[in-house]
């Protein structure tokens, strides 16, 4: 372990949060020399204790603290205080993630430009296109073992799979694979090869699976460049008299309050924390937030269109031995003027344990959560297979995060209120969904057909957009904000549009490509 | 107990796993007097709609009841501790054929991972 970093030192980069952003531009930063301190709201908690049960895994790795949620989406209804599935430890939800690992394409980043004007959304281009985008994917994907890149096999298709491939080729869909991973189906950079051990949502046990816990944090440390100070939970960003940011106060485990110094700030809190931050910052120079200028922070939050299909055959399934997701069908990801909805999804495979899936089946489109029918149908679970379905969402100004008027967290500081409201295109895109899903498995035998709703997003995005013009987003196109030229945003609240894909991916690629940034502003400015 | 077996009727299942459920409930009523009230109240009021004791209904009858109970918190209650305690303990995976955790023994590798046998191999 390095040295700890001075609090007064403040010639250093200061991150907040280690997770897909925050963990891979710490280590990029260390790698090139420049001491950089990550400030971690979580614990660290290493792959070793990592439990393979859902229900304390759960207690283990999950962000906790209360939300509030107001909209029309369910998530209001089902989960009104628990609104994102994220983590609060070191690898932040790189530790939960399932690993799918997939590029954007390139309309979607030229959405405004392509789908037209759509009444109730905020679209604009990105203000990066994809061929600047490749050369980081490209290393993003090589730093990650993304299974089909760089000469890695695909992994072998587990029960899921076989039965959604076998679906999928029956309907004539003619893209469907076990998808790119970053799940190791060959040993690689110091990790083994996947056992199929599945648990991929409740860490990283047998340490197939990227996340920044198991790479980008102890590569970044051994440089000696990097420290990782867990347990340091932010309250707010301070900045001088010229509006520059000079650093953050931040709680320690014990709720004392400590102020660290720093020459530049990135924020990757994911987008309910990252917008959230900048909204606590506010001051008497920036009223309304930090980089708010636009009055953008927080505004355009996104989740991705997605719900599940389950499906009951007359044989065993078994869709547990595996890996929780390793199958996807790109085939509807393209935008297809002649559907009802602008956009594309992916139909991708998904597993659950039995008490996670008990959970998933409460809340369901087809009959009560109890009763003689839920009863039966958790008794045909071995006989189960299961997709989850994610498409592009709308970036909508009102669906937005805010701090709650009145309910503070445990440091005396407002909560976050999430509100979502469904765009009709997201309606008609999931419905468009479930019934290509249960094609698929009607396809080769599937007796019952369950859908079920959206649960807590794992997906967060939007918050603080990359845009062309100040007045329309919170940072230019390299994660800077327009306001502020030494605070960056290095999470996946800078996407201008949710695209289709999972995002971590682009993350990693967005954050090696700011590292390069930093480095060269760094020799410049500041 | 039997308000359980209306609401989670898994027949196959012995009383032992329905009343680890119970237990839960219990130990936490005797800490929490809100919570003991909050239980007894939900099944005076069940118990008053109901025509009949409802020891003397027949399960359809107390599935009516039931269903008319659906909205009440503690109906609510109910059914999410049952969904948390119940399909949690490790003891009744194996009777819903659900084998759990394998990264101690080696993942599913070598246990089946694949081993889906009614789909041949030319239709993936």
């Amino acid at each position: 372990m390095p040295q700890r970093l001075d609090l007064d030192d403040g010639s250093l980069v200061l991150i907040i949060g280690s997770g897909a952003g925050g963990g891979t531009l710490g280590n990029e930063l260390a790698q090139k020399g420049i001491r950089t301190l990550i400030l971690e709201a979580g614990p660290r908690i290493e792959r070793e204790q990592h439990i393979d049960d859902e229900r304390q895994s759960f207690a283990q790795l999950a962000w906790l603290d209360k939300r509030t949620t107001s909209g029309s989406w369910r998530i209001a209804k089902d989960y009104p205080n628990y609104p994102a599935n994220v983590c609060k430890v070191v690898g932040g939800t790189t530790v939960h993630w399932g690993g799918c690992s997939l590029r954007v394409q390139d309309h979607e980043l030229r959405a405004k430009d392509v789908y037209g004007d759509i009444a109730g959304t905020n679209f604009f281009n990105w203000p990066l296109t994809l061929a600047e985008l490749e050369p980081y994917y490209d290393k993003a994907e090589d730093k990650m073992g993304v299974t089909g890149t760089h000469g890695i096999p695909l992994l072998d298709a587990d029960n899921n799979q076989i039965v959604m491939a076998a679906g999928a080729k029956k309907v004539g869909y003619k893209e469907c694979s076990t998808g790119n991973m970053a799940i190791l189906s060959r040993p690689r950079d110091g990790r083994p090869a996947t056992i199929q051990d599945g648990f991929c949502f409740q860490g990283i046990r047998s340490n197939a699976k990227w996340s920044t816990l198991n790479a980008e944090v102890p590569k970044g440390e051994a440089t000696g460049n990097l420290e990782v100070r867990s347990q340091c939970h932010v309250l707010r960003i301070e900045h001088d008299k010229s509006g520059k940011v000079t650093g953050v106060v931040y709680a320690d485990k014990q709720g004392d309050h400590h102020r660290q110094r720093a020459r530049i700030v990135c924020i990757a809190g994911n987008s309910i924390e990252t917008p959230r931050l900048l909204l606590n910052s506010a001051s008497s120079l920036y009223p309304d937030g930090l980089a708010n200028s636009s009055g953008q922070v927080g505004k355009n939050y996104m989740r991705h269109m997605s719900g599940a299909v389950w499906a009951v055959f007359e044989k065993p399934v078994r869709m547990f031995r595996g890996n929780t997701m390793a199958g996807c069908i790109k085939d509807e990801r393209f935008h297809r003027p002649d559907r009802e909805f602008v956009g594309g999804y992916y139909m991708q495979t998904l597993h659950l344990g039995l008490s996670s899936f008990a959970s998933r089946l409460a809340i369901n489109l087809d009959f009560a959560g109890w009763g003689p029918e839920y009863a039966r149908t958790m008794e045909a679970y071995e006989y189960m297979a299961g997709m989850w379905l994610v498409g592009e969402d709308m970036p909508r100004e009102t669906n937005r995060v805010t701090l709650h008027p009145t309910e503070k967290d445990q440091f005396g500081m407002p909560i976050p209120n999430v509100h979502f409201d469904d765009h009709e295109n997201d309606i008609a895109m999931r419905n468009h969904a479930y019934k290509r899903g249960a094609m698929v498995y009607d396809a080769v035998g599937a007796t019952r057909i369950i859908r079920t709703p959206p649960g807590p997003s794992a997906h967060n995005l939007g918050t603080c957009r990359l845009s062309h013009r100040a007045k329309d987003g919170v940072c230019n196109k390299w994660g800077q904000t327009h306001d502020i030229g030494n605070l960056f945003i290095s999470d996946g609240s800078q996407f201008t549009t949710s695209t289709a894909e999972n995002p971590t991916l682009t993350i990693v690629a967005l954050a090696i490509r700011q590292a390069d940034y930093i480095a060269d502003q760094m020799t410049k400015n500041f | 107990m039997s308000i359980y077996r209306i609401i989670f009727p898994h027949g196959a299942v012995a009383d032992e796993f329905y009343d680890h459920v119970v237990r839960k409930l219990d130990e936490q009523a005797v800490r929490d007097e809100n919570f003991l009230g909050f239980l007894s109240n939900g099944v005076e009021v069940l118990s008053r709609q109901t025509a009949s004791a409802w020891s003397a209904l027949s399960p359809e009858a107390r599935l009516r009841a039931l269903r008319s109970a659906e909205e009440t918190p503690f109906f609510q209650r109910l059914r999410s501790d049952f969904i948390l305690y119940f399909y949690s303990n490790p003891a009744i995976w194996p009777l819903f054929g659900y084998e759990g955790p394998s990264n101690d023994k080696g993942g599913y590798l070598h246990r089946g991972f694949n081993d889906v046998d009614w789909i041949k191999k030319e239709e993936v």
